[in-house]
């Protein structure tokens, strides 16, 4: 077995004192896999995002990415480690006003000056990049268009294109289709794992849907208030399991 | 509860209801309480339609002379005064708006620092200011540009620093999750969100700085107001009509610019 790109370790949160939200979670994530975390709302799966991209800070434990100890880093580390991992959000969270090219290329920031920034100095081959990625993601021709003109499913495919610009080493995908309807959810979750797998990248993801869950993942995890009560292969996700993860049985039927 | 929802919604409009009343008394009493006090003379009011008819008689015609030789010179000079005093503004008040953010800056010192100045700014009339920058500055236009730099900085920053503290926090957190450095996720994430409000306040006060600068020559600090002053001492309402006249089409030239930017920029 090779060895994890991401290592979780003992990692506890608390918002408010002595009301944790995430227990203790310990979490390996292997190269190239397509890891899906399923589990009721309010189940810490966010968290969880936010701590390894040090959004948020852990109340104590550790996240290991590729020897570097995330919870640990400030300042320019942290940027610097950031820049490596890319995020796509439930609300897609593009900058509305800027265009889908723009959008893209704020993948690149990590790794330029402001300056150049500001002055829209952005490099040929991270504009050819952005291109590739566009045409891939069947948005070309909305290249010079606003963010706020698209539909949902090309909003996504856009926070998308928007991580994978970052060159990332790790893919944290938060809720992915949670505002989509149930094709375009499929098509966007087809796009990004072919995406990923061409790159190599492994992705993490939330999700609530158990059945977009059992399509796309190699390995489901599941959380139920901030505890990892599953871990294995789809086909271990049986009936039983799901009723520990979600309580109850009443809503499969 | 067993109570239906009918007898709750009286009891939770019942109060509001009362309070409304209560208020709309007081703005009564208090109408009829100053209306008694400013001992209107009615003696002096009784002449005021001849009164008026006199003024313009004397008025007309205007004198388009002096319109051109003299006023149209110093209403180019109150442009400038507002033009350059809202440019300065926004320079100064920039930064300030930023520090006085809460999702930008965390220290709350600073931000009262940042709130107590637009307070104050804001808090003195641009008269007043111009009062005081004429006997620093001397009379003149500098005075002026001062003056509505002063008094437009609370402005400016108070409503930029709302604009800045609405941005969706959702727009920002993805830039900081690409590893941007912080002022990168300003000019990406905060900037493309402030823009067309900023835009917007840059026009909105510069529209009222025109009209504030045309006052402000009457205390000597540069511009239409100071011929105004003279015109009016010497009695020469001809030229006093020239003047309110083009005070007149500036301040409309300057609202239906300054509207149809705005619609542009939003
Ligand atoms: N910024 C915050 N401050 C305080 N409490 C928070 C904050 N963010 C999340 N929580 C709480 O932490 C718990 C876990 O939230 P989290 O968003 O991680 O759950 P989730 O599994 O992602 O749920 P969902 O499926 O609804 O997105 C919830 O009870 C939530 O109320
Ligand atoms: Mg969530």
């Amino acid at each position: 077995m090779s060895e994890a790109i991401l290592q979780i370790r003992n990692l506890s949160k608390s918002y408010f004192h002595k009301q944790p939200v995430l227990h203790d979670v310990s979490l390996d994530v292997k190269p190239e896999e397509i890891l899906i975390i399923i589990g009721p709302s309010g189940a810490g799966k966010s968290t969880l995002m936010r701590c390894i991209n040090h959004l948020i800070t852990p109340s104590s434990g550790h996240i290991y990415f590729k020897g570097l100890d995330i919870p640990s880093l400030h300042g320019n580390q942290m940027r610097a480690c950031r820049r490596r991992i890319g995020m796509v959000f439930q609300e897609f969270n593009l900058v509305e006003r800027l265009t889908v090219l723009e959008n893209l290329l704020i993948g690149r920031l990590g790794y330029m000056k402001p300056l150049d920034a500001f002055l829209q100095r952005y490099a040929a081959e991270d504009i050819d990049a952005a291109e590739a990625l566009l045409t891939r993601l069947g948005l070309r021709e909305f290249a010079l268009k606003r963010a706020d003109n698209l539909s949902g499913g090309q909003r996504q495919r856009v926070g998308i294109g928007r991580a994978l610009m970052q060159n990332p080493e790790l893919l944290l995908v938060d809720e992915p289709t949670s505002s989509l309807d149930p094709k375009t959810s499929v098509e966007v979750m087809e796009i990004m794992a072919e995406l990923a797998r061409e790159r190599h990248i492994p992705v993490l993801v939330n999700m609530h849907d158990v059945n977009l869950a059992r399509r796309f993942a190699d390995r489901i995890v599941g959380m139920r208030e901030g505890r990892i009560v599953f871990d294995g292969k789809k086909e271990e996700l049986t009936n039983d399991t799901l009723a520990k993860i979600y309580g109850g049985d009443s809503w499969m039927h | 509860m067993s109570e239906n929802l009918a007898k709750e919604w009286k009891n939770h409009v019942g109060p509001k209801r009362a309070l409304k009343t209560v208020f709309y008394a007081i703005i009564i009493a208090a109408l009829v309480v100053s209306l008694r006090n400013i001992e209107i003379i009615p003696e002096f009011l009784k002449d005021t339609p001849e009164q008026l008819m006199d003024l313009f008689r004397r008025m007309w015609p205007i004198d388009v002379k002096f319109l051109w030789g003299f006023v149209a010179p110093s209403i180019l000079e109150t442009i400038h005064i507002a033009t350059l005093g809202t440019i300065a503004t926004l320079i100064i008040t920039f930064p300030l708006a930023v520090l006085g953010s809460k999702n930008i800056v965390r220290n709350e010192g600073i931000r009262y620092v940042m709130k107590f100045i637009f307070v104050a700014s804001r808090s003195v009339n641009s008269l007043i200011w111009a009062l005081f920058y004429v006997a620093v500055f001397g009379p003149g236009p500098v005075a002026g540009v001062m003056a509505i730099m002063s008094r437009s900085i609370g402005f400016v920053g108070k409503l930029l620093s709302e604009a800045i503290e609405e941005s969706s926090r959702n727009q920002i957190e993805a830039v900081i999750s690409v590893g941007a450095p912080p002022v990168s996720v300003f000019l990406k994430g905060f900037w493309p969100q402030i823009r067309p409000s900023f835009l917007s306040i840059a026009l909105l006060r510069w529209d009222i700085n025109i009209r504030e600068t045309a006052v402000l020559g009457i205390v000597g600090a540069g511009g239409i107001g100071l011929l105004l002053e003279s015109a009016i001492d010497v009695f020469h309402w001809p030229g006093v009509a020239a003047i309110l006249l083009s005070i007149f089409v500036v301040v409309l030239l300057a609202e239906f610019l300054v509207t149809n930017l705005r619609k542009k920029v939003i």
